[in-house]
């Protein structure tokens, strides 16, 4: 039993790669809640929408590699222009002009891309944990990240994890900690095992395809500071995932509006649905339609 | 930060015990929250009061022995008796003439003693996971604890924890496996951390004091049931079906006795009002609304 229920779903194929979709609620004006890493698919969004879509017309899709999408393994298809070019599609398909998206982690780079690319589709943004290279990570994230494709050692622990071998050996293993990871807050089994749950739905190969795309030819910075629609950045202060100052520089290049959650991980939609949901409802109404 | 912040919040003293309520203020009924042991306190009920208190009055106390009340010890000042005068104090203290009471666990002895003693006061029992003795099919795991109640154990361990030596040396082991036993949904980490700390405001003296009084002067099977089908008043009960605590047959036959509701929980344990607090909070709602609200 769910909260809502989609009032179309379908399915919409762009060069050979088929993306599954949801439209739920029925209201004058559309929010799209974008995918994230393809490690999940978009039930992550399910705090989001049955409250949204009381108000809204939601758009969601499984971006590809997981959910009721294709398990593509072509790194092309996984850039962010890419992920921008999917979105553009699904709205098409649902006969959508202009939206409001709203973009978790990765997905908010998919998200600037889209309104970089088809700016007259897009009236607004919200960027949830924003996890994009905008200030350094962690020295320790760093050195992991280095050592993504070398072999891992015996004892491996911790961010060693994040590691193509260590995805192929024990791909579960990884999930459930890089879940713990995103979901520091206490009291988090249930989302953790949700997110785990919808890790198994796809694996490592997708995973390396994903990780293997090349970066968008525009720098991130001057991507964010050519965005022209209005911008609300929502950050945990606590997240171990994406540090909350790439947040805090998202919002000052976008020239948008910075929601700190205290004491917030990197999901805070899932979390603290009830205080992200009316912020994403207030920026919606702040928004010129 | 609470959801919701009482109107008044004071405290009696009653025959030298401090006991603490709060009022919320709203259109009538008054709901009076009873609290079943000095093993929690009004905080057991805080998945109800915010939703409920928005509906009707609604009115908590913390029982002797625990939260913002007096920590007297002794069996003599645990017993039912004296549990069913505070909460009877409370109703007058706080300008109550006629409530509904909501009960869990043991309270709904309490509940059952004050409805039975005043029926112009008691205008009808919401009985969760109710503690009754007698009812329903016999529980072994507690009449094997209960049977070695005062010996000393080697190394007790698991429902033999419910001892007065366990509970006074070993208190925060028998709570903790109480509340995990009692918590049988998953992903109750918070309802656990709650309920262990709440108890572990009182102590195992208290607690096992309490549980010695509760059996003084119990009434007879036939005494119990001759209460309870003297009830004319209407009741709700609800009972999760894996309920470790009170088997929910306790509840079927409370329901059958009185010709109450039964609203049975499939999947919840004793703590349903923690962790299913919508359909808990729905079903009180909406009894409450059918009884005393409608034309």
């Amino acid at each position: 039993m769910r909260a809502a229920y989609p009032e179309v779903e379908g399915v919409v194929e762009r060069d050979g790669v088929k993306l599954s979709y949801q439209v739920f609620g029925r209201g004058d004006r559309t929010i799209l809640l974008l995918p994230t890493w393809t490690i999940i698919h978009s039930r992550f969004w399910k705090m989001q929408v049955p409250y949204l879509s009381r108000h809204y017309r939601v758009v969601t899709y499984d971006g590809p590699g997981n959910g009721g999408s294709d398990r593509v393994t072509d790194p092309d298809r996984y850039t962010f222009d890419a992920y921008a070019q999917d979105a553009v599609e699904v709205l098409d398909a649902c006969g959508i002009e202009r939206v409001v998206t709203v973009g978790l982690s990765l997905g908010a780079g998919y998200a600037a891309r889209l309104a970089r690319n088809a700016p007259d589709r897009v009236t607004g943004i919200v960027m949830v944990g924003p996890s994009l290279p905008l200030t350094p990570s962690s020295p320790e994230r760093e050195a992991t990240f280095q050592k993504f494709t070398a072999p891992y050692p015996e004892d491996v622990d911790g961010w060693g994890k994040y590691n193509l071998a260590y995805w192929y050996d024990d791909y579960q293993d990884f999930t459930r900690f890089f879940f713990e990871q995103c979901f520091n807050e206490p009291h988090s089994t249930k989302p953790i095992e949700d997110a785990v749950g919808w890790a198994a739905d796809t694996g490592p190969e997708v995973l390396e395809a994903e990780a293997s795309r090349p970066e968008p030819s525009e720098p991130w910075t001057e991507a964010l500071e050519s965005l022209s629609c209005p911008v609300l950045v929502i950050h945990g202060t606590r997240d171990q995932i994406s540090p909350y100052e790439r947040g805090v520089e998202a919002a000052r290049l976008t020239r948008g509006t910075l929601m700190t959650m205290t004491g917030s991980g990197h999901i805070p939609n899932t979390r603290d649905p009830v205080r992200v949901n009316l912020a994403i409802r207030r920026f919606v109404e702040s928004v010129a339609s | 930060m609470r959801a919701t912040t009482p109107t008044k919040t004071a405290s009696i003293d009653r025959a030298g015990v401090r006991i603490h309520y709060e009022v919320y203020d709203n259109e009538g009924p008054t709901l009076l929250l009873v609290p079943p042991s000095p093993i929690t306190h009004s905080r057991i009920y805080k998945a109800q009061i915010p939703y409920l208190a928005r509906h009707f009055r609604v009115v908590t106390f913390d029982g002797r022995g625990n939260g913002r009340s007096g920590r007297p010890e002794g069996i003599e000042v645990h017993t039912r008796d004296e549990n069913v005068a505070d909460l009877m104090t409370v109703l007058e203290r706080t300008g109550t003439e006629e409530a509904v009471l909501v009960a869990h666990c043991h309270a709904n002895w309490w509940a059952l003693e004050a409805a039975s003693r005043h029926p112009d006061r008691v205008i009808g029992l919401v009985a969760i996971e109710p503690g009754i003795p007698y009812l329903g099919e016999p529980q072994p795991h507690w009449r094997e604890a209960g049977a070695a109640w005062d010996q000393i154990l080697e190394s007790p361990d698991g429902w033999q924890l419910f001892n007065r030596h366990a509970i006074e040396n070993r208190h925060r082991d028998w709570i903790e496996f109480f509340f995990e036993a009692q918590l049988v949904e998953p992903h109750s980490s918070k309802a656990f951390e709650d309920a262990v700390g709440w108890a572990m405001e009182s102590t195992g003296r208290i607690l096992a004091d309490s549980e010695e009084a509760q059996e003084m002067g119990a009434p007879t099977a036939d005494e119990i049931r001759a209460i309870i089908a003297g009830l004319d008043i209407p009741v709700l009960v609800i009972h999760g079906d894996r309920d470790v605590c009170q088997h929910v047959t306790k509840g079927r036959e409370l329901a059958a006795l009185t010709g109450g509701q039964l609203v049975e929980m499939a999947g919840s344990g004793h703590l349903a009002l923690a962790r299913d607090p919508v359909p808990v909070n729905l079903a009180i709602k909406d009894f409450v609304y059918q009884k005393w609200r409608l034309p």
